[in-house]
């Protein structure tokens, strides 16, 4: 199946503003708005329908990419984009399938609840270019060309700087050169690339890096992965967040849960196939290491979380870990096959499963802030007989990205822990046993503050009418795809059968 | 012949590079920041020339022609805002939006043309097999970044008038759309339907 891009491509850079509408909604406290709602009324209604138009389009072509997403066999895209500015052409992989699917139906939802164009004003302007940038790098990611990717990185970084200037100069300063220094290791291992394809290529780039020899594909890998680690760090580590969002930092958070997809498709593209894991010098024992001590730290700030937003917050970071734990296992050269299968199979699934469970999370914590005004568990009780379904949302969310059967997470976490204790690696399948246990007493623990205890119960205010219905989605597409187990597996099993076939 | 002539491109360009990009680090007047950062823009064009010397597939020409025309429109640029006095009461918009995006141009970031000027120079640079060349000119890319912060922070931008301002006009803005043609051909063919 071949298909163009450009149109998808365009679809998802008109889509994003209302995406990034949809993310202003859903964090009404601490997400950069693009607008308030008293100026979106104000704004013409012609680039809604626009947006919706592309969106829709969007979903359509994603869903016909669907037949070759489960067959796990992928589709050639022609990115002419490429091809005559760079000349080269990739190939998109099932992977990339799920992503545009995914993307699209968050768009599609985004346009449910349309908003506006960002208003010029200084501030807002910038924010919208970060949010427009961090789209094109999104798209440029999907098209699997990386010097796209690095192009739209680096105008990620640079609005970044412009919108962290306003606050804090000396800090936005240093983050861009640290940051650019990240592009620039990003770019040098694009260029590598370039050469290896010898300036045409029409393989996808899998299959050409085979034949390149393995210093060339660890100098790549070393290269990209060195690069990612400034940009992510060059986001969240500023205080403009703060002053900007009135003293509450959560959208770091936010801006991470973003960066982290992204950087976790680069390196899902890169590394599987691409090279063997096994290849890349201490990555299973820091991928490990890196993932365990994510999953535990989070799984014991989710106990002790002050409130629904951050508890949110540290079970994104808990799949963050869940997903490295995931690489160190894959790359463990002593691994067996089904344990990498088992292992490989984790972040496809994950990609699923894990968007789905956010937004269920997102969108119960959003529910509570607009109806009670805060989400401080201090502040909350007895929401259970008065939200029922936000606390159902929030319970289905947060118990699926714990892993708890018969949730769709469960499909994510319970093959690998199965091959672990199969295999004998008792103290890993233990440790991280342990830790989805504790994030499932996190879940518990906060929906029994917030839902369940019996206190005097906080007033509500009356409700926006679109808050139902999303959480209503949200938590019934949760137990759809819990019923559809089988296709989840089969298709995390065929993504990662697909990578280890790749393996030279 | 041509192998002393592509030692001399090469030899002269990494030296004129390394030199540029150590004035260009020193404090000292804002003119003379950006006016190394120029001569260390011509010695990216020696370099892709020296790789085009080398191995006439390596795409050096075009990489030259590239970071030729990002030196002279981001020089144009930057001079017009540097060279004319600032205003009093509020900053020139113009001055000060030239004035940075002349910067990043020579420093290869996007949405410039620089960016695409530095990616053609990598890799002509690796494919004339100097891979040496290419981690000193990512280097020395990165490393301008830091006079064009400070100089950014450190003073007020010029506030070009009458032609100037035309051409200062004229000049950032063809260094933001040569930056944008890839992306913005995307968009145009996307809607005019051609096939790919």
């Amino acid at each position: 199946m071949t298909l163009n891009l450009d149109a998808i491509l365009l679809n998802w850079l008109l889509a994003f503003p209302f995406s990034a509408a949809l993310m202003a909604a859903l964090f009404p406290r601490f997400s950069l708005r693009p607008h308030s709602e008293a100026e979106a009324e104000s704004l013409p209604r012609a680039p809604f329908a626009l947006g919706a138009l592309a969106c829709l389009m969007g979903v359509s072509l994603s869903v016909s990419l669907l037949p070759a997403a489960l067959r796990g066999t992928g589709a050639a895209a022609d990115y002419w984009w490429t091809r005559d500015w760079y000349q080269l052409r990739f190939r998109a992989d099932g992977f990339s399938v799920a992503e545009a699917m995914t993307l699209y139906l968050i768009g599609f939802l985004a346009n449910l609840h349309l908003y506006g164009l960002p208003t010029p004003s200084q501030p807002h302007w910038r924010a919208a270019a970060l949010l427009a940038a961090t789209g094109g790098a999104a798209a440029a990611v999907l098209s699997a060309d990386l010097v796209a990717t690095v192009f739209f990185l680096g105008l990620a970084l640079l609005s970044l700087w412009l919108l962290a200037s306003l606050e804090a100069p000396q800090g936005a300063d240093r983050m861009l050169v640290m940051g650019y220094g990240g592009v620039l290791l990003v770019l040098g291992g694009a260029m590598v690339m370039w050469r290896l394809a010898a300036g045409t290529s029409t393989e996808g780039l899998p299959l050409l890096l085979l034949t390149a020899p393995t210093a060339a594909v660890r100098l790549v890998a070393v290269l990209v992965l060195l690069g990612m680690i400034p940009l992510l760090a060059a986001a969240p580590a500023h205080s403009w967040l703060r002053a900007l969002l009135r003293g509450d930092s959560r959208t770091a958070l936010l801006i991470a849960a973003v960066l982290a997809p992204l950087a976790m498709s680069t390196a899902l593209r890169l590394l599987p196939g691409t090279l063997p894991l096994s290849q890349m010098p201490g990555l299973a024992t820091l991928s490990l290491a890196l993932g365990l001590l994510s999953l535990w730290w989070a799984a014991l700030s989710t106990r002790m979380a002050r409130s629904i937003g951050q508890a949110v917050g540290w079970l994104v970071t808990a799949q963050a870990g869940q997903f490295l734990v995931a690489l160190g296992v894959a790359a463990n050269p002593i691994a067996t096959a089904a344990v990498q299968r088992a292992a490989l199979a984790v972040p496809a699934v994950q990609a699923v499963t894990a968007p789905l469970a956010l937004i269920a999370l997102w969108s119960a914590t959003s529910s509570v802030l607009s109806r009670v005004g805060t989400d401080a568990l201090a502040g909350l009780s007895g929401l259970w007989r008065r939200l029922p379904l936000s606390g159902l949302s929030f319970l289905l969310g947060g118990l699926s990205l714990a892993g708890v059967p018969p949730l769709p997470g469960f499909w994510a976490q319970g093959p690998l822990l199965g091959a672990l204790l199969r295999e004998g690696r008792w103290l890993l399948g233990a440790l991280v046993l342990a830790a989805d246990l504790l994030l499932v007493v996190g879940v518990l623990g906060v929906f029994r503050k917030a839902f369940l205890r019996e206190r005097e119960a906080p007033p509500l205010i009356p409700a926006r009418r679109w808050l139902s219905p999303q959480l209503g989605m949200a938590g019934a597409a949760l137990i759809v795809l819990a019923a559809m187990a089988g296709p989840l597996r089969a298709w995390g099993g065929a993504v990662a059968a697909h990578v280890l076939s790749l393996t030279p | 012949m041509s192998s002393l002539a592509t030692g001399l491109a090469l030899g002269m360009g990494g030296l004129l590079l390394v030199v540029a990009t150590f004035a260009a680090l020193r404090p000292g007047r804002r003119e003379a920041s950006f006016g190394w950062a120029f001569v260390g823009g011509l010695a990216f064009v020696m370099l892709a020339m020296a790789a085009a010397l080398r191995v006439e597939s390596s795409g050096g020409l075009r990489a030259a022609l590239w970071q030729l025309a990002t030196v002279l429109l981001a020089g144009g640029a930057g001079m017009l805002s540097l060279t004319s006095r600032p205003e009093s009461g509020p900053p020139s918009r113009l001055g000060a939006t030239g004035r940075m995006v002349a910067w990043l141009a020579l420093a290869g970031l996007p949405p410039t043309i620089g960016f695409h000027a530095k990616v053609f120079l990598y890799g002509a640079l690796l494919g004339a097999g100097w891979g040496w060349a290419m981690a000193l000119a990512m280097v020395a890319s990165g490393a301008l970044l830091v006079p064009a912060l400070g100089e950014l922070r450190a003073a007020r931008a010029g506030a070009p008038r009458g032609a100037a301002a035309a051409a200062a006009l004229l000049l950032t803005a063809a260094i933001l759309l040569l930056g944008l043609a890839p992306y913005l051909t995307l968009a145009a063919r996307a809607v005019g339907g051609e096939a790919g």
